[in-house]
C-alpha cells in the first residue's frame, strides 16, 4: 500500500542533511522550526552533533509568529545570536512549518545579511523530501556562496564533495583522505597530491578554494548538484566513485559476490557506493577471468540518470522492495540488514552492508 | 524582462486593465506572459475568448499530481499571450496565498521562462497584500514594478494606500517598488484631483489614465480585451499609451 511501512523505519528529511553540509564549517546554523525539527537532527541525525562544536539553533516559532509572518523578530534573534557567537556565515535552513507558510528565505537572506554583516546561506528544505536533497541543495549554496574566482587548476588538488555521516557513517577526516589516496595509488581515483574534503573536518577556506581544483571527486549523490555548478563554472571535471577502502567488511562482500558464476547480485546502499562496488565486482571477476556477474544497483535515496545502468531503479514504497526481491531472483542481496525484516522469505545468501541514513 | 504585478482593491478593474495592458504589449510586438493571481481565476478571461486555462489549483485538485507541461495549465490567448491562472483553493478552504506560492514555485520547475523566453510578464494579483502569499507576485526574481489600479472612490484609495505601505515596508526584502498609478475612472466627483492628491503625498505618479467606458463592456460580453475588439477606440489608445510608457520608464528604472 502506498505509504504504509510495516518494518522499515521512515528516512532522515531534508533539514537533517542541509545541517549536515554546514555542521562542521563553524557557522550559525539555524533551523526555521518549532523545536521539533533541531531535536531530532542533533538527537539522531547528526553524530557529529556529540563530539565537536556546532552552533545550532532552532528558531522556534510560535503560532503567533506563523500568523503574523513576524520574520523581522527572527532576525533580530539571529542578530543577538550572531554578536554572542563567533561564526563565519549564517546559514537558515527551512523544514514544514516555514514552507506551509511560504516563507521567503531570499528575503530573510537580505534582512539577516544586512543585520548582522555575515554571508547568509539559505536551504529551503520542507521536510517531505529526504536528507540527501536538503544535502545537495546546501552543498550547492555553499559553493554559490563562498568559492571564490580561479586564476585555473592547481596540478593534484582534488575536490571530495558530498562527505556527510549519512553516507559515509562515522568516518572521519583522515580517514577519508587516506582513503581516496589509496584508491588513488590503485588507480580508481585520479592522481591528487592534496585534497579538500569539503565540509568534513575542514574550514570554510576549502569551499572557497574549490575553485583551483584540478578535479572533484563526487561521493554520494548529494554532492552531484554541486560537482556540475563547479563544472559549469571553473570547467573543473568530476567523477563519481566512492573508495572501496571505506566500505565495511569489503572483503568478505567481495568474496561473496565473486563465489560463484553467473549470478544475479543486486546492491542496496547510496547509488554513489552502490556503483562503485558493482565495478570492483567486475574489475575482480574480470581479473579472475569469470563470467561478469549481473548486478543492479538499487537505493531508497536519490538516483542519478548519468550513473544509472539499464536495470538500475530507485525505490520509494516498502511494497516495491519486496516485489523487487521477490521477483527479482537474486542469489545475492547486499544491503542494510535493517531492510531484510520486510522480506522473510527470501531464500538467496545475504551481506550486510550498513547505510547510516538507515539504520545509523 | 519587464515584469509587472498589478494590485488594487477588489472590483476595481485590474484584471480589465491587465489583460487590456498584456493585449496592448503584443500589439507593439511583445511576447507578453499574464499570470492571474487570484482563486476566482477569471484574470485572463478577456484574452481568450471566455475560456480561461485551467487553473493550476483546479489542475492539482482534480488530477492529484503536479502538471507535467506547460501545455496542461497554460493557454495562448489574444497577440500570443501565454495565460495562466493560479486558481486556489475550495471557496471557504485552506490557504490561497499558498496556492499562489505553490503556483509560482512549479512554473518555475516547468522552466515556464526559459521556454516562453517573455519580454513582459504581467502578475494579477488578488486585492490588497493581505498575506505572504499575496507578496508572492513582488519576491525578488518577480515582479520588479508594482502597478496600483484605484478610482478616486474613497474605498478604493484606503486599498491603495494599503498596498502601498505594505510594499514599503518590503523595502529591506528587495522586493518589487511601486511604479505608479493607474486610474481607472468610476466617473465620481473631482475624481483626478483625488487621486492626484493622494499620488502626491506619497511620492508616486498616475502614469495612465482608463475613462469610464461602454466599449470595454461590450468587448468583455464577448470575452475580448478592448485592443482586440474595438482597437480604433480612443480607449484603447490609453492601454497603448501606458503600455509604451511602461517599456519607456520602467526599463530605464530597472537598468
Amino acid at each position: 500500500m502506498k505509504g504504509l511501512r510495516l518494518f522499515i523505519p521512515p528516512f532522515a528529511p531534508d533539514q537533517s542533511g542541509a545541517a549536515g553540509v554546514f555542521c562542521e564549517l563553524g557557522g550559525l546554523t539555524v533551523i526555521v522550526d518549532a523545536g521539533g525539527c533541531a531535536g531530532n537532527i542533533c538527537g539522531f541525525d547528526e553524530p557529529r552533533w556529540f563530539s565537536s562544536r556546532s552552533a545550532i539553533f532552532s528558531a522556534g516559532l510560535r503560532d503567533m509568529d506563523a500568523i503574523l509572518g513576524r520574520d523581522d523578530k527572527l532576525v533580530a534573534k539571529i542578530a543577538d545570536v550572531s554578536r554572542k557567537i563567533e561564526s563565519n556565515f549564517v546559514a537558515i535552513i527551512g523544514t514544514p512549518v516555514p514552507a506551509v507558510i511560504g516563507t521567503d528565505y531570499q528575503a530573510l537572506k537580505r534582512m539577516i545579511g544586512k543585520k548582522t554583516g555575515l554571508p547568509v546561506m539559505a536551504a529551503a528544505c520542507d521536510g517531505t523530501r529526504l536528507y540527501d536533497d536538503g544535502a545537495g541543495e546546501a552543498f550547492l549554496e555553499l559553493f554559490r556562496t563562498f568559492a571564490e574566482d580561479s586564476q585555473g587548476p592547481q596540478k593534484g588538488l582534488t575536490g571530495l564533495i558530498g562527505a556527510a555521516p549519512m553516507d559515509l557513517g562515522r568516518i572521519g577526516r583522515q580517514e577519508l583522505i587516506r582513503a581516496c589516496t589509496g584508491a588513488s595509488r590503485q588507480g580508481q581515483f585520479p592522481a591528487a597530491e592534496e585534497y579538500l574534503a569539503y565540509g568534513l573536518g575542514g574550514d570554510l577556506d576549502e569551499i572557497r578554494r574549490a575553485g583551483q581544483a584540478e578535479h572533484n571527486i563526487v561521493l554520494s549523490p548529494s554532492g552531484l548538484a554541486a560537482a556540475r555548478y563547479l563544472k559549469d563554472r571553473f570547467g573543473t571535471p568530476f567523477t563519481a566513485a566512492y573508495p572501496m577502502e571505506l566500505i565495511p567488511e569489503r572483503e568478505k562482500i567481495l568474496q561473496e559476490a565473486l563465489r560463484r558464476e553467473n549470478e544475479r547480485i543486486l546492491i542496496v546502499h547510496q547509488q554513489i557506493l552502490a556503483c562503485s562496488l558493482r565495478d570492483e565486482i567486475s574489475r575482480r571477476r574480470e581479473r579472475a577471468g569469470a563470467e561478469s556477474a549481473r548486478v543492479t544497483a538499487a537505493s531508497w535515496f536519490m538516483m542519478d540518470p548519468a550513473c544509472m545502468q539499464e536495470g538500475d531503479l530507485q525505490l520509494q514504497e516498502e511494497d516495491d522492495w519486496t516485489e523487487l526481491v521477490r521477483e527479482g531472483g537474486y542469489d545475492l542481496i547486499i544491503a542494510d540488514p535493517l531492510f531484510m525484516r520486510a522480506v522473510p522469505d527470501y531464500g538467496g545468501r545475504f551481506v550486510p552492508l550498513t547505510h547510516f541514513a538507515v539504520s545509523g | 524582462m519587464l515584469k509587472i504585478a498589478v494590485y488594487g482593491k477588489g472590483g476595481i478593474g485590474k484584471s480589465t486593465v491587465t489583460s487590456n495592458l498584456a493585449a496592448a504589449f503584443a500589439v507593439l510586438g511583445k511576447k507578453v506572459i499574464q499570470i492571474g493571481c487570484d482563486p476566482k481565476a477569471d484574470s485572463t478571461f478577456n484574452l481568450t475568448g471566455g475560456e480561461p486555462p485551467m487553473p493550476v489549483m483546479n489542475f492539482m485538485r482534480e488530477y492529484d499530481r503536479e502538471p507535467e507541461s506547460m501545455e496542461e495549465i497554460s493557454r495562448t490567448g489574444f497577440g500570443g499571450v501565454v495565460c495562466i491562472e493560479t486558481g486556489g483553493p475550495t471557496p471557504g478552504l485552506g490557504c490561497a496565498g499558498r496556492g499562489i506560492i505553490t503556483t509560482f514555485s512549479l512554473l518555475e520547475d516547468l522552466e515556464l521562462f526559459e521556454q516562453v523566453q517573455p519580454d513582459v510578464v504581467l502578475y494579477d494579483v488578488l486585492g490588497d497584500v493581505v498575506c505572504g502569499g499575496f507578496a508572492a507576485p513582488i519576491r525578488e526574481g518577480y515582479a520588479d514594478h508594482v502597478l496600483i489600479v484605484t478610482s478616486g472612490e474613497k474605498m478604493a484609495l484606503y486599498a491603495a494606500n494599503n498596498i502601498y505601505t505594505a510594499v514599503k515596508n518590503f523595502e529591506d526584502r528587495s522586493y518589487a517598488s511601486v511604479h505608479g498609478i493607474v486610474l481607472n475612472h468610476r466617473n465620481i466627483e473631482n475624481e483626478t484631483e483625488k487621486v492626484e492628491a493622494f499620488a502626491k503625498e506619497r511620492g508616486l505618479r498616475v502614469v495612465g489614465e482608463i475613462p469610464r467606458s461602454q466599449e470595454i463592456n461590450t468587448c468583455e460580453d464577448r470575452g475580448q480585451t478592448v485592443i482586440e475588439g474595438m482597437p480604433e477606440a480612443a480607449v484603447s489608445e490609453c492601454f497603448l499609451q501606458l503600455a509604451r510608457h511602461l517599456l519607456e520608464e520602467c526599463v530605464e528604472e530597472k537598468a
